[in-house]
């Protein structure tokens, strides 16, 4: 019964996997427009050019045949090459991922926990002052554009008062390595870290503060106070367990938006990363790097919403044996 | 000095259509080794009565008046903390179980272990683990099941686990609320003949809250009927159940309707009567007997004057002014 759960399990990933690398596919080889056309739209390519251009990226078989090729290549890690930086794409695409997953990473982190301290604080003091200004803080925040609040935070903290680095990743002249060197990239996180924190710990601190209540009313929850267990512990080891289980799903949802958001994030902060890296493309027109991108993309939200069904089961017995 | 003395207790709940008083002036004393069952239909206060005894009242529920002393001590006097030393030690809660009482993400056996923890940190782990195998022995819970989660229960589980649970810190008074609602007849009986064994073997006061009168009269000796936040009849259950067949005068006419719901297995088949209307809205003043509206008794007297609680025998209490008036005539 177990078993049979993950190999269902695995099956129906590696199913969801192979529907949006076709997706991708169709996304960028169907749809009218191809890379051959906008490269030869300036007039200074010949008809040669033009064909050894057509045969570079493969577009002289047929659809099918180009299908496969594509499947084949993915599968080899072979994402194409782009011609803006005239490389491989897997190569552009390299430090940019590390320096997306490290702005994500920590944002993703920080907003976890301070969303979810933040519910906690409002739950338990329900229709407090505190819980008003605790909703209505995030709800503003969240309401706002990641770009705007991105602004915002560089006009106040690198215009004003000249506090913290607003724009790269690092700074130059440093030896890469040291600790001179972490500190410097770490100085760079803070602002971009945190416009995404400001934006999404709403969604976090919102869903643990309603869920919180509805799980602070249940039936165990006075057995638990029957029993002398003190407020806090009646809080954080009886119902948040419980009221969990929806901020694990939202997590999963979170990453989709979160990615969203560090593109607009990493354009305002000028973040070498994934984010940046697709707006260039687009200016540019880089079809196989944009391909590329959609693909990771992609593939991060199935993996994640993967991750949370299985965090989703070590928290929840329940769901364990179904 | 009795366990439990409650003295004239009022209890406020605020509500949309303002102050509702779900107890009115209930007076209650319950000694070391007693059961005594509080029977009523939902919302005649029963729960309330019993969650204020260690304050664990919802935060809309006041306490506006009388006192609660458990073992002499007036619970209005202790301070959050002090409570929680007390909650389950002196006074334990068998809640409905087969319900949602037991929390679904933990092991039966880490939430009695927690209760121990809680209460006697100088106990050992091993200790303490081996007192809740007892426990769950006790209840006829193999140790082999102890580490199961509540939905891998039936039932019938659940609420013997709930039971062990109560059991875990010696408590003097249990207060079992509705122990054997919805669940099915055998596990009911099972749950009603393990609450006589444990309290033959354990001398724990009991107070067995519910709406079923039959449950009541298996377990407890002595029963008090609650109607609209007023006890409308109390005393042992051979007093009110031996007036089954008597004229009216020695028993309310709303435990006569309680027990009338419950056809005799042995007598004539006949429908049970059942009892047709509303209790009273507590929210709103009330003139007269609370019971009036609904008796086919009552009379214009009934409707203007709320009648006292008053002996009509030694030990017998009877809220109805039938009752004076044959003890008078």
């Amino acid at each position: 019964m177990r078993g049979s759960y993950w190999v269902r399990k695995l099956a129906s990933l590696a199913a969801t996997l192979y529907a949006t690398v076709s997706f991708n596919f169709l996304l960028f080889h169907v749809l009218p427009g191809n890379p051959v056309q906008l490269l030869a739209r300036s007039g200074h390519y010949d008809a040669a050019a033009r064909r050894q251009l057509v045969a570079l990226f493969e577009l002289n078989h047929s659809l099918l045949d180009q299908y496969v090729i594509y499947l084949n290549n993915t599968l080899h890690g072979n994402l194409g090459f782009s011609y803006v930086y005239r490389e491989p794409v897997t190569t552009v695409l390299g430090s940019a991922i590390g320096n997306t997953l490290l702005l994500v990473g920590t944002a993703t982190f920080i907003t976890v926990v301070v969303g979810v301290w933040l519910g906690v604080v409002a739950a338990s003091r329900a229709n407090s002052l505190t819980d008003a200004t605790v909703s209505v803080t995030s709800l503003s925040l969240w309401s706002m554009p990641d770009f705007f609040t991105g602004m915002i935070l560089i006009f106040v903290c690198g215009v004003w008062i000249h506090v913290l680095p607003i724009s790269g990743i690092e700074s130059s002249g440093l030896a890469s390595g040291g600790l001179a060197h972490v500190l410097d990239i770490a100085r760079h996180l803070v602002l971009p870290a945190t416009t995404l924190v400001l934006v999404n710990a709403a969604e976090f601190s919102l869903i643990t503060r309603n869920s919180l209540v509805d799980t602070l009313v249940e039936d165990y929850v006075l057995t638990a106070r029957a029993k002398g267990v003190s407020r806090r512990a009646i809080v954080w080891r009886h119902a948040l367990r419980n009221a969990l289980l929806p901020i694990v799903t939202a997590t999963a949802l979170y990453v989709g938006m979160v990615l969203g958001g560090a593109i607009q994030v990493e354009t305002v902060f000028s973040w070498p990363g994934m984010g940046l890296l697709i707006y260039n493309a687009v200016e540019q027109r880089d079809y196989p790097v944009l391909e590329a991108s959609f693909l990771i993309f992609a593939i991060a939200v199935i993996v994640t919403n993967f991750a949370s069904d299985v965090l989703y089961r070590l928290l929840d017995p329940r769901v364990r044996r179904t | 000095m009795s366990l439990l003395e409650i003295r004239d207790l009022r209890i406020d709940y605020r509500t949309e259509s303002g102050v509702l008083r779900a107890v009115d002036d209930v007076s209650l004393v319950v000694e070391r080794g007693d059961a005594v069952g509080v029977v009523g239909e939902s919302g005649c206060g029963k729960s309330t009565l019993g969650l204020a005894i260690p304050l664990l009242l919802a935060p809309n529920a006041t306490v506006a008046g009388g006192s609660i002393r458990l073992d002499g001590t007036s619970i209005a006097d202790l301070d959050e903390r002090q409570l929680n030393r007390l909650r389950w030690t002196t006074v334990s809660f068998i809640f409905q179980g087969a319900m949602n009482a037991l929390n679904p993400v933990q092991r039966i056996d880490q939430q009695i272990l927690e209760a121990i923890r809680i209460h006697e940190p100088e106990t050992s782990t091993a200790t303490a683990r081996a007192r809740v195998v007892e426990l769950l022995g006790l209840v006829g819970i193999a140790p082999s099941r102890a580490a199961s989660y509540p939905h891998e229960f039936s039932g019938g589980m659940r609420q013997r686990a709930m039971i062990a649970m109560a059991l875990a810190c010696q408590p003097a008074l249990v207060i079992a609320d509705e122990p054997t609602t919805a669940l099915d007849a055998i596990s009911q009986d099972q749950i009603l003949q393990l609450l006589r064994d444990l309290r033959r073997r354990r001398g724990q006061g009991l107070i067995m809250i519910s709406h079923d009168l039959a449950a009541i009269t298996r377990v407890c000796d002595r029963i008090v009927v609650m109607y609209a936040g007023v006890i409308v009849e109390t005393g042992t259950t051979a007093d009110v159940l031996g007036r089954r067949d008597a004229a009216l005068g020695t028993i309310h006419p709303y435990t006569r309707a309680l027990l009338d719901a419950h056809p005799d297995l042995h007598g004539p088949r006949v429908l049970a009567p059942g009892l047709s209307g509303h209790p009273p809205d507590l929210a709103r003043p009330i003139v007269g007997c609370r019971f009036a509206d609904r008796c086919a008794h009552a009379t214009d007297h009934c409707r203007a004057v709320a009648p006292a609680l008053v002996a009509v025998s030694r030990d017998h209490d009877v809220r109805c002014h039938f009752a004076v008036a044959e003890r008078v005539t």
